[in-house]
């Protein structure tokens, strides 16, 4: 009898427990919960040349917003992510919004065009009377390329190389 | 017999276990609620009528339409007036001044359910300290009173309520019909046989013998020479917001009140800003109160939200709300305006007031505007709501601070969890529980991969309604400050679950055609948002909804490519 009762009480508290867990639970139930997300992104300078970054919003250039970045300088964003929304960040949240292109000038010497799009894309904006040649997101060393824009912590780094393997502009990369 | 009752009596006291714990967690889970709001002081009670100074953070006012002081204005008038001869005239209650005291949700919906009388959460014979209503702490974990002054013989919702005061309005007293507009009329005046002196005369007496003459007398109205402003004048004027996008552009369908003590005139701005309302006499108060029949924007958690602009007399009120709150409130309510009463695709409507749904009445929603945007995110929960029994709303927003857009997309984005809601409630509560609940992770995943891209579809396609098509910005993206472009500059790996899923089911772009790999491959297009929202019924989960779009529009041209949009994003 005493064992009986034992066992119906030690049975009625669980069922408590587990109901008002239960409750608890659905208490939070709500929509768009999840955990903040903190981004760092950086665009450092070793190029060995002052640059200038250049956007172009729908594939026209805007002088109004141009980076300037000295050998060995870096320039830092960050960002919280908190739900609702898409997570994510990217080096295009350097630049103004719908920023398309990015001109990388170096000491008026140089240029590098990276575009924010693939080079599959043909309904995508283009820059107009641009002789340059443009860098699309699919090479390694694009700004854009998914491989500097799809962690938490990215830093891109300008190097030497990149200046050597951008197009001679003849002093006239405006 | 007995072993029943005990039984019933068991269940109901754990049941009502259940409810105080789960009422308690939700006082904790809103503690925030109460830290936003500023000030520490507490409601005290001047009754120095003589100056009408506010010593404390409000005044009670004497009341000059209290049916008592009425009488004894007209027996002033009569005293004064020996050749007083207006035979027909009487004075009784025409008007109640009431304060409800709603126990739950429910009741509060009751009242909401007459949206020919308007509640104030304060005071109407009350002055307050400016800034004070807007930075009050709420006196008690509990449901907001609410005041409001009604015909004699209109029929009250039944909730629990007290009357304050029996009134005698003589501007709403149909006896007073055809008496002469006249712009300053002086007072005291002899009164004999003319309706028009009575009138100017008993509201003077009323005001003044109550300590309130400033409110009806002309500016230029001097101790020795009074006169009261007669003329009746038409409230009007244009409200406009600060738009971070936009500039400063139309609010539509905001609620002008134009209160004076207990007579209130109601106007809607129309798509230019502009409203109008009925005529009132004398100085009386503009209020933007955040509230139209099926929703309510609340300001943080408890009050309702409201603007309140200047107390004038024929002066029109032309208003830009830019920044702080008034801005805040105003975005989210043209989201909810825009929702329910604008163009929104043919959808079915976020939940109405008093809509009799299959799981059972709805009431009012309530949108708390919370102003603050850390901590727990802007959310949807209609069981937090059931379970406060109306004390947490069931919406929050926590996106004070934001650009304007992401604020309206935020709003429709938690109005559109409640429309799925609504839609098919047996299968929402599952999908929301698996969400959270489930002990498998990929269980959760297509879950609430399900519940969240529905919402991401809507906001996208009625915030870039508002700032690209409303306001004529073709260039425009959602969200202008995230470079997200319509949620499709996202790779695959960096969201799981607010995906463009169902939004890509309606756009013509392929994101990996634009971005390269690493992101969606998306040739489906050609669905209607409105085709996306009937698949909703009896989804479960992501690929169950993939399966039940298919299978109701089977001959969509790229629906050979559903199959693939959806593995893009995988459990």
């Amino acid at each position: 009898m005493l064992m009986n009762y034992l066992l119906t009480g030690k049975i009625k508290i669980m069922k408590t427990i587990l109901l008002i867990s239960f409750a608890f639970l659905m208490m939070r139930c709500g929509t768009d919960q999840g955990e903040s997300i903190e981004y760092n992104f950086s665009i450092t300078n070793s190029s060995g040349k002052t640059i200038k970054m250049i956007p172009y919003i729908n594939g026209v250039k805007d002088t109004n917003y141009i980076l300037t970045l000295t050998n060995g300088d870096t320039l830092n964003k960050k960002y919280t992510y908190r739900p609702p929304g898409a997570a994510g960040y990217s080096m295009t949240q350097f630049f103004p919004s719908n920023t398309d292109y990015v001109a990388v000038v170096y000491n008026n010497e140089k240029i590098n065009i990276y575009s924010v799009y693939s080079v599959q894309c043909n309904t995508c904006p283009v820059i107009s009377n641009n002789s340059f040649p443009i860098v699309f997101n699919e090479n390694s060393r694009n700004l854009f390329n998914v491989n500097f824009n799809d962690g938490q912590i990215e830093n891109y780094t300008i190097t030497v190389d990149d200046f050597q393997n951008a197009t001679d502009c003849g002093g006239n990369c405006y | 017999m007995n072993k029943q009752t005990n039984k019933q009596t068991t269940l109901k006291h754990f049941l009502k276990y259940i409810l105080g714990v789960m009422f308690l967690s939700s006082l904790l889970y809103c503690k925030d609620d109460f830290t936003e709001l500023q000030g520490e002081e507490s409601l005290k009670i001047n009754h120095s009528y003589s100056a009408r100074e506010i010593n404390g953070d409000s005044l009670i006012l004497d009341n000059p339409y209290s049916v008592e002081n009425m009488l004894a204005a007209l027996e002033n008038i009569k005293n004064e007036n020996p050749d007083f001869s207006v035979k027909d005239f009487v004075i009784k209650p025409s008007h109640v001044y009431l304060k409800f005291t709603p126990q739950n949700e429910e009741e509060v919906g009751l009242l909401k359910s007459d949206s020919t009388i308007h509640y104030f959460d304060y005071r109407l014979d009350c002055e307050y300290r400016e800034g004070f209503l807007d930075t009050r702490i709420p006196d008690s974990d509990s449901i907001s009173v609410y005041y409001t002054a009604v015909p004699i013989d209109k029929i009250l919702p039944e909730v629990s309520h007290e009357i304050i005061s029996e009134l005698y309005i003589p501007e709403q007293d149909s006896y007073f019909d055809d008496v002469m507009d006249i712009e300053k009329y002086p007072v005291p005046n002899r009164v004999t046989d003319s309706k028009t002196d009575l009138f100017y005369n008993l509201l003077y007496n009323a005001f003044s013998q109550t300590g309130n003459e400033d409110d009806i007398l002309t500016d230029d109205s001097t101790s020795t020479s009074k006169w009261i402003f007669g003329t009746k004048w038409y409230p009007s004027g244009r409200i406009l917001v600060s738009d971070d996008i936009a500039g400063n552009v139309p609010v539509t369908g905001a609620q002008v009140l134009m209160r004076q003590w207990f007579t209130v005139r109601q106007g809607i701005t129309d798509n230019g800003g502009y409203f109008n309302t009925g005529f009132v006499r004398g100085k009386a108060r503009y209020v933007l109160q955040w509230e139209r029949y099926n929703y309510s924007v609340r300001d943080g958690s408890f009050f309702q939200a409201e603007t309140h602009g200047p107390n004038v007399k024929q002066q029109s009120w032309n208003k830009i709300l830019n920044g702080g709150k008034d801005e805040y409130h105003a975005i989210i309510h043209q989201a909810a305006h825009d929702y329910y009463y604008g163009n929104r695709f043919g959808l079915i409507s976020p939940p109405m007031n008093q809509h009799i749904y299959s799981f059972g009445k709805q009431s009012q929603i309530k949108i708390a505007g919370r102003l603050t945007n850390s901590g727990p995110s802007s959310s949807y929960s209609h069981i937090r709501s059931d379970v406060t029994f109306g004390l947490s709303a069931q919406v929050h927003i926590k996106d004070y601070g934001k650009p304007s857009d992401q604020v309206y997309g935020t709003t429709i984005h938690e109005l559109s969890h409640a429309l799925h809601s609504v839609k098919d409630r047996a299968s929402y509560d599952n999908i929301v529980r698996d969400s959270f609940l489930s002990g498998n992770s990929q269980v959760r995943k297509r879950n609430r991969r399900l519940l969240e891209s529905w919402p991401i579809a809507v906001e996208t396609l009625m915030t870039l309604e508002r700032y690209r098509v409303r306001f004529n910005n073709p260039i425009y993206n959602v969200y202008s400050s995230l470079n997200i472009v319509n949620y499709q500059y996202r790779t695959i790996v960096e969201e799981n679950l607010y995906t463009s899923g169902i939004y890509d089911m309606i756009d013509t772009v392929n994101q990996r055609t634009v971005y390269g790999s690493g992101y969606p491959m998306d040739m489906v297009n050609g669905y209607t948002i409105k085709e996306l929202e009937n698949a909703l019924s009896g989804a479960r989960y992501w690929n169950d909804y993939r399966d039940k779009v298919k299978a109701m529009y089977p001959n969509k041209p790229t629906r050979p490519y559903v199959d693939e949009l959806f593995a893009n994003w995988q459990d």
